[in-house]
């Protein structure tokens, strides 16, 4: 009984965590920076990577997902849910790869989980414009992914220590 | 202790390591190359050559073409045909292209001058001419406007 | 079992489930969108070019419809031109001449309307647009191309002809009379202008998302670019007629403009162009070099068009304050740029080095 309920308020955090990072993320960048409107940066990446590494992959998929619908529920834009998912989905995929090596450290994994972002927008905003003039716009995003990866790592090491520290059966 | 334990049996526990190393500068290395990659596929057109070489020179009396140069090359090229009225020479050079001469009372289509971009077109009415300006390969190419009045 | 550990049994499921999920909303999101939001110019674009009315024309569809709407759009101007041509033999407007001071000749609808809308543009700018004004381009040879430049006493025996009040319409029997021998009316000052207002109204019936016509240089845009972005309208440059004085960013809308660089012949170092004066019966000698009109009403930029450029700065500028209801952008000898306060934001001059004087609706 313990056990669940502290799963359940962990996946909250986390998810309520996600939220945060994607919202503030649309008013920090706002969509006039990015050539299709719905793009972001990815900082809700975060979770994902704090994630994959507390819970694995499949618990990060959920929250990932309910992240997704809650910030589509909330802002009802479509091609930004389309956006979130497809880049949120790739990045998971290309972290948990990378993580599965055991070569990178946390820089490393978010790098890829970035670039794997951006490449996940960019074909859906090609599928959705029907044309691949937004594709001119891929080496730009990959080198801001870069600068976001290292970010993301940066932000989450603090935050994965302090998870550890209140974790059942971690210090106390 | 629990849960790790319950996870170590069904799953290996992933230990994240903290400090910047090797294998992250491969990493970051790889995407480098990557959007380098992409770069150049992107940007080919404009670093491999002007896009002006894929541009091309057609003239038609009538509605039907009569010739279709490329608009760049190294030569001064002229060409001479008969319409309704007489002769018009074209004359294609330096990325330019324009009517020259033109058996026609008005010469309007040698006074309109020279045309170098898509869109732009030399009309000799009297003679049922138009000489324009296409993308050779029937691609799309930017202009600075949809459609020009005068 | 923990809530994450039942999840990681069903995680390959939901992994499934959900990409499946993705890929259909995709297919479905873009096959909502085939052929209307399609930016290649492969598919749902065409675009054709002939001669007509003397000029030559350029007409372009967007959208699955766009082959019929070109077709049927050329299909408007040659029907036009039979009805307004005063060079076809059986058009209505030849007939109208040839019945000058014999009978009134019974006209369609159509024809008598567009010649009852010229008479009021007629009075309307003081005559500085005159229908009428056809035996005087004869005489220049500005009909048929064989130029000359008549002597003053030719020109005095003419220039009575040449009286757009004097043309008698009975709206009733649906007639149009030329009082007088030799007078005649040709329209080519207004049919483009009419005739691009058709055949946008014809493209309009097909399955299109938008089009651009040039009827000789007289412009007109429609309907929403698939880009998104606004119509970006070039205005030519008189000094250099294949470049432009800047663009003007606009929605649907006709652009026409109108001056002595399109047309003229040169003789003993004289240059005279095919803009006339109606009153003097000799090219214009405006102190405008272009005069362009952005206006929703193709006939009504064609007729002004040509006005505004007998009239003279002055006089356009004055009549732009009494009227209102269109914009412009006019270019003296002195290579100066008047536009509309109005059209400042989306009007961009190139880089010509000439200066813009922007004009204000109510007066100095």
């Amino acid at each position: 009984m313990r056990r669940k309920t502290t799963d359940l308020i962990r996946f909250a955090a986390m998810t309520a965590l996600a939220l945060t990072l994607s919202v503030s993320e649309s008013l920090f960048f706002p969509d006039a920076l990015f050539p299709v409107p719905g793009m972001r940066l990815g900082l809700a990446n975060v979770v994902t990577l704090l994630s994959i590494y507390l819970w694995g992959e499949g618990p990060t998929l959920l929250i990932l997902v309910t992240r997704c619908l809650l910030t589509f529920f909330f802002g009802g834009n479509l091609t930004a849910f389309l956006f979130s998912l497809a880049g949120g989905l790739l990045a998971l995929l290309a972290m948990t790869l990378a993580r599965n090596t055991g070569r990178f450290s946390f820089f490393g994994v978010s790098t890829a989980g970035s670039a794997a972002h951006n490449i996940g927008q960019i074909t859906v905003a090609a599928l959705l414009t029907r044309s691949t003039a937004v594709i001119s716009y891929l080496p730009i995003l990959l080198a801001a992914g870069i600068v976001t990866g290292l970010l993301i790592a940066g932000l989450a090491i603090p935050v994965y220590r302090a998870v550890i520290r209140i974790r059942p059966g971690g210090d106390t | 202790m629990r849960i790790l334990r319950e996870k170590r049996e069904t799953k290996k526990i992933y230990t994240p390591t903290f400090r910047f190393c090797a294998a992250d500068a491969v990493a970051i290395a790889g995407v480098i190359l990557l959007a380098g990659l992409s770069a150049l596929y992107v940007y080919r057109t404009f670093l491999f050559g002007s896009p002006s070489q894929s541009l091309e020179v057609i003239f038609t009396i009538d509605g039907k073409t009569v010739y279709s140069v490329p608009l760049q090359s190294n030569e001064v090229q002229t060409f001479t045909t008969t319409g309704d009225l007489g002769s018009i020479t074209v004359t294609v050079r330096d990325g330019e292209a324009a009517i020259t001469a033109a058996d026609c009372p008005d010469q309007i289509c040698v006074r309109t001058g020279r045309i170098s971009t898509v869109g732009q077109a030399v009309v000799c009415l009297p003679n049922h001419a138009v000489l324009r300006i296409e993308p050779a390969d029937g691609s799309e190419t930017s202009s600075a406007y949809d459609i020009m009045a005068n | 079992m923990g809530k994450f550990a039942r999840a990681r049994i069903l995680w390959p499921r939901l992994i499934c489930g959900l990409t499946s999920a993705l890929l259909l909303t995709l297919t479905v999101s873009c096959a909502g969108t085939s052929g209307t939001a399609d930016t290649s110019a492969s598919s749902g674009m065409k675009s054709v070019d002939f001669f007509a009315m003397n000029t030559y024309m350029t007409i372009t569809a967007y959208g699955p419809g766009a082959a019929d709407a070109v077709a049927a759009g050329e299909a408007r101007v040659y029907a036009i031109e039979n009805e307004f041509s005063r060079t076809i033999a059986d058009s209505p407007i030849k007939k109208i001449e040839e019945n000058a001071g014999i009978s009134p000749v019974v006209v369609s609808q159509e024809v008598f309307d567009l010649i009852r809308e010229a008479v009021s543009y007629s009075s309307d700018t003081s005559d500085a647009f005159d229908l009428s004004i056809a035996p005087i381009m004869d005489l220049w040879g500005f009909t048929d191309s064989n130029y000359r430049v008549p002597t003053d006493a030719e020109i005095d025996a003419v220039l009575p002809l040449v009286a757009a009040d004097r043309i008698v319409l009975d709206s009733k029997a649906l007639t149009v009379y030329l009082p007088e021998p030799g007078m005649a009316i040709d329209l080519g000052g207004i049919a483009k202008g009419y005739t691009s207002d058709q055949v946008q109204g014809e493209m309009q019936k097909y399955d299109i998302t938008a089009g651009m016509l040039s009827l000789g240089g007289n412009v007109a845009v429609f309907g929403d670019k698939s880009d998104g972005t606004r119509w970006k309208v070039a205005i030519a440059d008189p000094d250099n007629p294949t470049s432009y004085l800047g663009i003007l960013t606009t929605d649907a809308i006709s652009v026409i403009t109108s001056g002595g660089y399109e047309r003229y012949f040169e003789k003993d170092g004289k240059r005279y162009i095919h803009i006339m004066d109606p009153a003097t019966g000799k090219p214009a000698e405006s102190d405008l070099v272009s005069v362009t009109i952005i206006t929703k009403d193709g006939v009504q930029g064609d007729a002004l068009s040509t006005a505004l450029f007998v009239m003279g700065r002055e006089k356009a500028i004055a009549y732009y304050r009494s009227h209102g209801d269109f914009l412009f952008v006019l270019e003296d000898s002195d290579g100066v740029i008047y536009i509309p306060s109005a059209l400042a934001g989306d009007f961009v001059a190139s880089d010509t080095g000439k200066e813009i004087v922007t004009v204000t609706a109510e007066g100095t």
